[in-house]
């Protein structure tokens, strides 16, 4: 008769191997596996938690019970979209084509030098030019 | 207790949850369930946000009269827990900002060396195996993960993580199969060194 290898210990401890007939006729393997399952419950044991903060933890709750936290979906889906905002707004800002270059109005320019050269030429100050009318017949 | 505690609960479910039962109830489980959030995520300050998410969502859904599973309150809410944890693994997977946890405060919240244990040498070694499983849980799948957690530190029946994780037995079997096997080398220091020795 072999001996349960230590595949078969592992399976058997987690509940993957049902049958355990072995260990019924083999005093070797049943020893082991009393000392595994010791083991076992030695190190799941569970470990202290620190009382003071249990009672912090449960005042927590008792106020998140009458003022309950935004959903943590709804604010990740609230931040999903902000930042999708604003990577579009971005990319229009960035991505959008330059602008034509403005063209150069000259044409002020050339009105101007047009009525200055025309103030040289003529004797008369240009204001003058409505009294004329005025004694026109 | 659970029985009447869940007989409790099920009269407040008839009308609106009372506050003291529901504080009662979750006195008598939170600590389990911050353990069990703690396993999970491997983070005490994580963990202990999630047992308030836990906690929150039990209470909310036993006000909206829409659990109809209070037969079995500490499965319920075992649920509850598991999935509020693994949504975070899930969120977890994107912040590859995250720090690691700060051992110091882990240790503050948690009181490994227990009494009962016989020696420091056992305390020693328990606490040596208990991080270097925990780390290694990390190599499973999330799925592994939980039914690995529930089976070796809460001690549940493979039908009972069937019913907490709404799967069949024959898949969790497959799972954990899958997680002994990824866990081989762990396990072997934790059970299998000290005969090796002899």
């Amino acid at each position: 008769m072999s001996h349960w290898t230590e595949d078969d210990f592992n399976n058997w401890l987690y509940g993957l191997k049902t049958d355990d007939s072995h260990l019924a006729a083999c005093a070797g393997c049943r020893a082991e596996s009393e000392r595994l399952t010791a083991i076992r419950r030695q190190v799941t044991a569970e470990p202290e938690v620190a009382s003071d903060f249990l009672a912090a933890q449960r005042r927590a709750i008792y106020e998140r019970l009458g003022h309950p936290r935004p959903h943590r979906a709804a604010v990740r889906w609230a931040v999903s979209l902000a930042t999708v905002i604003l990577l579009f707004g971005l990319s229009v800002a960035y991505l959008r084509p330059n602008r034509p270059p403005q063209p150069i109005y000259t044409h002020a320019d050339e009105q101007l030098f047009s009525d200055l050269t025309q103030i040289e030429q003529t004797s008369e100050p240009r204001a003058i030019q409505p009294m004329h009318n005025l004694f026109e017949e | 207790m659970m029985g009447l505690m869940a007989e409790r609960l099920g009269a407040s479910l008839q009308t609106q949850a009372s506050t003291r039962e529901f504080g009662a109830w979750m006195t008598s489980e939170q600590k389990r369930i911050f353990l069990l959030c703690r396993r999970l995520l491997q983070d005490a300050e994580e963990a202990d946000s999630a047992t308030q998410d836990a906690f929150l969502k039990a209470w909310q859904a036993l006000n909206r009269n829409e659990n109809k599973e209070l037969d079995d309150p500490a499965r319920w809410l075992t649920r509850i827990a598991v999935n509020t944890c693994l949504d975070r693994l899930r969120s977890r997977r994107w912040q590859f900002w995250r720090r690691r946890p700060d051992p110091e405060n882990e240790a503050k919240i948690l009181q490994f060396e227990r009494e009962s244990r016989p020696n420091a040498e056992d305390r020693i070694f328990a606490r040596q195996i208990t991080e270097r499983l925990s780390k290694a849980l990390e190599r499973l799948s999330l799925r592994q993960r939980v039914i690995f957690t529930l089976r070796h530190y809460e001690d549940r029946s493979l039908a009972d993580i069937a019913a907490v994780l709404h799967l069949d037995v024959g898949t969790v079997k497959a799972h954990l199969f899958r997680a002994i096997a990824k866990l081989r080398e762990e396990l072997h220091d934790l059970y299998f060194e000290e005969r090796e020795e002899k």
